[in-house]
């Protein structure tokens, strides 16, 4: 079967339900395949703990129980003893992300949604609640862009986000707060209460109008950022360089060049603010 | 350049690297959101994240805060170093004093936050149904968590909160000694009155901190001795046990005295 993912087609023998199908007869930019792996060989330079790349190639696991094996244009994977929709979830993050990067694609972290004509990109640490505030506006008559990864497209002339094109994940509080049932979507894993939901999603590439940048704890009652305190050009093309996905693979990958002609045009087009409360409250 | 002209504003601080148990740098690291991973699997990357962290830190001094106790994974590895690569400061406070600090913090009353203290197998951030800036992290007891450290295989240096307040130049002199950081006394001062606890407090008040649970002040009162004024008699007396267990460790460990009793 064929899917969309952040605008790439992925060829898996396994279905992928979170993703839209494409027709059979569309060329894929990324075949997955399942199969026996061993362990990263001794000449993949081990950067982090639990992934490590060599030239065109890079692995990621999760202790003994999954293997990723990445290289450009395709992704093996060994699934020894994890459940699909984990193994799905792992996929489509970091060897997603790395696959990406050998083809010198860069995403952020980050949520997105086009709401009443406009489109807004927030991104931020980890826990600091912008795939709610990015699902909040779907649910409003928006369409959800991204939930984790935000492909940025830049010309001279413009920044557009590509569909991430999987739902949203999101936590049991997080759905009370948004008025929906805790239970909503599918679990993950049976350890974890965390969903993937289905919202309204866009399927075309956006124009970007607004990026804004979520502090971890703005949920500090004397925290008031203001929209107008836009980063100067130094410090946007700062926070877009630390805020790509995998950026600690960029180095390794071989393509930091490319990461900072990007950067740099994207710095050009965008402007990052901090996020209104508005979004979140 | 005097400490007026140069005033320490929290909120600059890389909060997300600072904090040994932030999301972010486990992210970062790992490659996938900590959201789908258990505390368990997020536990068992930690030594190894804490080490690229301090790869790549910038200044050849990492310095982090760490609210976990000092515990051991399951294949025997401590969960936040040992030597020779790491040592630690431990930052010691009576516990009815960490009581009314930790009730205001954690958004709880003082009997509740002195049932988590007493509590053998306390953890915070530990809830299953969100997410939160920060993982999941084991504290154990009050006095569970500073035996903890006190055995713990690294170089400790054991401040009491108190003496910061009685004795604040010649505390601050034994950390710096101990991190082996070049300061005069005189930096040692103008640092002490950067990060004056009525300064953070201003601060606090007119820009926020990053760190502050909803609704609540972190730099809340900064005095000792309230614990006594505040705790029930019945509570007062469920720490003491807890005290008296490490004043007599921390005489086995020729530290001393335990934390004051003000």
């Amino acid at each position: 079967m064929k899917y969309r993912y952040c605008g790439l087609i992925l060829c898996s023998p396994q279905p992928l339900p979170e993703l839209k199908t494409v027709p059979e007869e569309t060329t894929p930019d990324i075949r997955i395949r399942q199969t026996t792996l061993g362990t990263a060989p001794s000449n993949a330079r081990a950067y982090g703990p639990n992934w490590a790349v060599r030239e065109g190639e890079g692995w990621w696991w999760l202790g003994d129980r999954i293997i990723f094996r990445i290289r450009k244009g395709e992704i093996d994977i060994d699934n020894r003893n994890i459940e699909h929709s984990l193994a799905r979830s792992l996929l489509l993050e970091a060897p997603m992300v790395l696959a990406m990067i050998f083809d010198g694609i860069f995403c952020l972290n980050a949520a997105s949604v086009s709401h009443e004509g406009k489109t807004t990109v927030i991104c931020g640490a980890a826990g600091s609640g912008r795939s709610t505030a990015a699902a909040r506006l779907a649910l409003r008559n928006g369409h959800l862009i991204t939930d984790s990864l935000a492909r940025i497209q830049c010309t001279e002339e413009s920044a557009k986000v590509v569909p991430q094109g999987s739902g949203s994940l999101l936590w049991p509080d997080s759905l009370t707060e948004l008025d929906l049932d805790a239970m909503t979507g599918s679990p993950i894993r049976s350890e974890l209460l965390l969903r993937r939901i289905s919202l309204k999603q866009a399927t075309k590439t956006q124009s970007i109008d607004h990026l804004y940048w979520r502090n971890p704890r703005s949920t500090s009652h004397l925290i008031r950022e203001t929209p107008t305190q836009t980063l100067g050009p130094r410090r946007q093309f700062a926070r877009l360089a630390t805020m790509t996905a995998g950026r600690m693979w960029i180095d390794a990958a071989g393509v930091s060049t490319v990461h900072f002609q990007w950067c740099l045009k994207a710095a050009k087009q965008l402007r990052i603010s901090p996020a209104p409360d508005s979004l979140f409250f | 350049m005097c400490p007026e002209e140069s005033p320490v504003d929290p909120n600059q601080l890389p909060l997300n690297n600072l904090i040994a148990a932030a999301r972010s740098p486990l992210h970062e690291i790992v490659g996938v959101p900590p959201a789908l991973l258990t505390p368990d699997e997020c536990e068992n990357l930690r030594p190894d994240v804490d080490r690229v962290v301090a790869r790549d830190w910038a200044q050849p001094l990492c310095l982090r805060k760490a609210h976990d106790a000092y515990t051991f994974l399951p294949d025997g590895r401590p969960l936040m170093g040992g030597r020779p690569d790491f040592a630690a400061i431990y930052i010691l406070r009576n516990p009815w004093d960490v009581a009314v600090s930790a009730a205001n913090h954690w958004g709880q009353t003082i009997e509740q936050a002195v049932n988590m203290m007493c509590e053998e197998n306390t953890a915070i951030e530990s809830r299953k149904d969100r997410s939160s800036p920060q993982i999941h992290q084991r504290l154990l007891s009050w006095s569970g968590h500073v035996a903890s450290w006190l055995k713990a295989p690294l170089d400790l240096c054991v401040l009491r909160y108190e003496d910061m307040h009685s004795r604040p130049l010649e505390t601050f002199q034994r950390a710096v000694r101990f991190l082996g950081v070049q300061a005069s006394d005189s930096d040692i001062q103008s640092a002490m009155e950067a990060s004056r606890f009525d300064r953070l407090q201003g601060i606090e008040r007119e820009r926020g901190f990053l760190e502050a649970a909803k609704n609540r002040r972190f730099f809340r009162s900064g005095r000792t001795g309230e614990g006594r004024q505040l705790l029930s008699e019945q509570d007062q007396r469920r720490l003491d046990k807890q005290f008296e267990e490490i004043e007599k460790l921390l005489g086995q460990k020729g530290q001393g005295q335990g934390p004051a009793q003000s």
